[in-house]
């Protein structure tokens, strides 16, 4: 009997035995794609980090608010899809995953389902060498393009995806690539903003790149977490010479009580309170100027 | 014994091998797609995934930068089981509460809520589940450059 009780103790440490080596060599992999990619810790807590990028607004709302505005469609103003074969480091590749992100809120919020299938097969190509291309099901994404009709479910097929990388990026503690792609949506969105209003005044998206003054600290605070490597300070200087344009600009919030009404037995509060965004044309100018600059430089530069 | 050996064998094998299938239900793609269907014509941005084990941690809050001009839709999606629903509520940037999907006083559930957001700025979600016996479920943020329905059900 005890021999039994020991055949089936040894089975079963084997068994053990052979799982556990199984889930170190899946880690080996795991752990040399996150050595390549010169992975370093955040001087923040990572707590902070994930909260801090979460809370950053997608590129699908100022999109949104330069479609209401009734300006027509550029594509001139977009990254080029023939630039990815510049991306080779894997931080440039990061940070422009977040680049074209940024033109597909833009394009999708238009419905260039075409052109939309072309930026995202510019992301899948960048995704897959950073390991994160098994997050975009292209199979769906060219269902979804080939048809216009479809736009809406291509940009919840879109953003999920999106949102899943970045969701594994930070579970495999690649939280460094998750800000560079942050990093990367949110100037283009700023650049394209900027760029629209240079040709039409439209007080709605004045606004909302006055409101980017909240958002430029959220994104200089996480590229400064990195600040140890040269790309992320380097960055986080460029980023701190948008944010000089932004200093002159306020943004008042004016606090009044909200109100409870109530219709057809459904409660309904009306928020009071409002922010009002103090913003010049000599101000959206300024910023205009050294968002262009600063992206040419990060986007444009072939790698050294 | 053989036989309880055996049996035993197989099901402490069978807990490797299972996945962990109720933990995964919330995370699932399928419960997203499920839920994201209130979304209506709001255009969907992030979702928050809410996992909370009993005894642990009472709630989980996120924060989102929301911008005055438009309506945000947060759909509460849980796995609807009596006594373990899931309370979201939406707090400004003072951390005054701005509408949760639970009325108190009628003791009534909504699954989602739209807020028309006058003032752009830091928004406070906090999810937690009734009682302190845990649960999980999502909570699926849209927005719209229109609406005005606070809460629905």
């Amino acid at each position: 009997m005890n021999n039994k009780i020991w055949l089936f103790i040894t089975i079963f440490v084997f068994f053990l035995a052979c799982r556990s080596n199984q889930t170190k060599e899946e880690d080996l992999d795991v752990n040399e794609i996150i050595e390549s990619m010169e992975d370093i810790g955040p001087e923040i807590s990572e707590e902070t980090l994930n909260a801090i990028i979460q809370s950053i607004p997608s590129p699908l709302e100022t999109a949104s608010v330069i479609k209401n505005s009734g300006v027509d469609f550029k594509s001139d103003i977009l990254n080029a899809v023939e630039n990815v074969n510049m991306y080779t480091t894997s931080y440039k590749k990061a940070f422009n995953i977040g680049v074209y992100g940024g033109d597909l809120g833009y394009i999708n919020m238009y419905g260039k389902s075409y052109l939309a299938l072309s930026y995202l097969n510019s992301i899948k190509k960048l995704a897959d060498d950073l390991n994160v291309g098994q997050f975009f099901d292209f199979a769906l994404i060219k269902r979804l393009a080939s048809n216009r009709d479809k736009m809406d479910s291509l940009i919840y097929v879109s953003t999920k995806n999106f949102n899943k990388m970045d969701n594994y990026l930070r579970e495999q503690k690649r939280g460094n690539l998750s800000v560079l792609i942050v990093a990367g949506t949110w100037l283009e969105g700023l650049y394209i903003a900027t760029q629209v209003v240079k040709e039409k005044h439209n007080t709605e998206i004045f606004e909302r790149i006055g409101e980017q003054k909240m958002i430029i600290d959220q994104i200089i605070l996480i590229l400064s977490a990195y600040r140890n490597d040269i790309y992320f300070n380097d960055l986080a200087e460029k980023f701190g010479e948008i944010k000089k344009e932004f200093d002159p600009i306020t943004i008042e919030y004016i606090y009044r009580e909200p109100e409870t009404k109530e219709v057809d037995g459904i409660l309904f509060i009306v928020d009071n309170s409002t922010t009002e965004v103090k913003i010049t044309e000599e101000h959206i100018r300024k910023i205009e100027e050294v968002t262009a600059r600063i992206r040419a430089e990060i986007i444009l530069q072939a790698d050294q | 014994m053989a036989k309880v050996s055996i049996t035993c064998f197989f099901l402490l094998c069978g807990l490797f091998l299972i996945p962990e299938k109720n933990s995964g239900q919330c995370a699932s793609n399928e419960f997203l797609d499920n839920c994201a269907t209130s979304l209506g014509t709001y255009t969907f941005i992030k979702a928050f995934h809410i996992k909370i084990k009993p005894r642990k941690k009472y709630t989980i809050e996120y924060s989102y930068i929301f911008s005055k001009g438009s309506s945000y839709i947060i759909v509460i999606c849980d796995r609807n089981i009596e006594g373990k629903r899931m309370i979201t509520n939406l707090y400004d940037r003072s951390h005054k509460l701005v509408v949760s999907n639970y009325d108190k006083e009628n003791s009534e559930y909504h699954s989602y809520f739209v807020y028309p957001c006058t003032a752009t700025g830091v928004y406070y979600i906090e999810s937690y589940f009734e009682g302190t016996k845990g649960g999980c479920g999502v909570n699926i943020i849209g927005f719209s450059k229109s609406g005005h329905n606070i809460i629905e059900q």
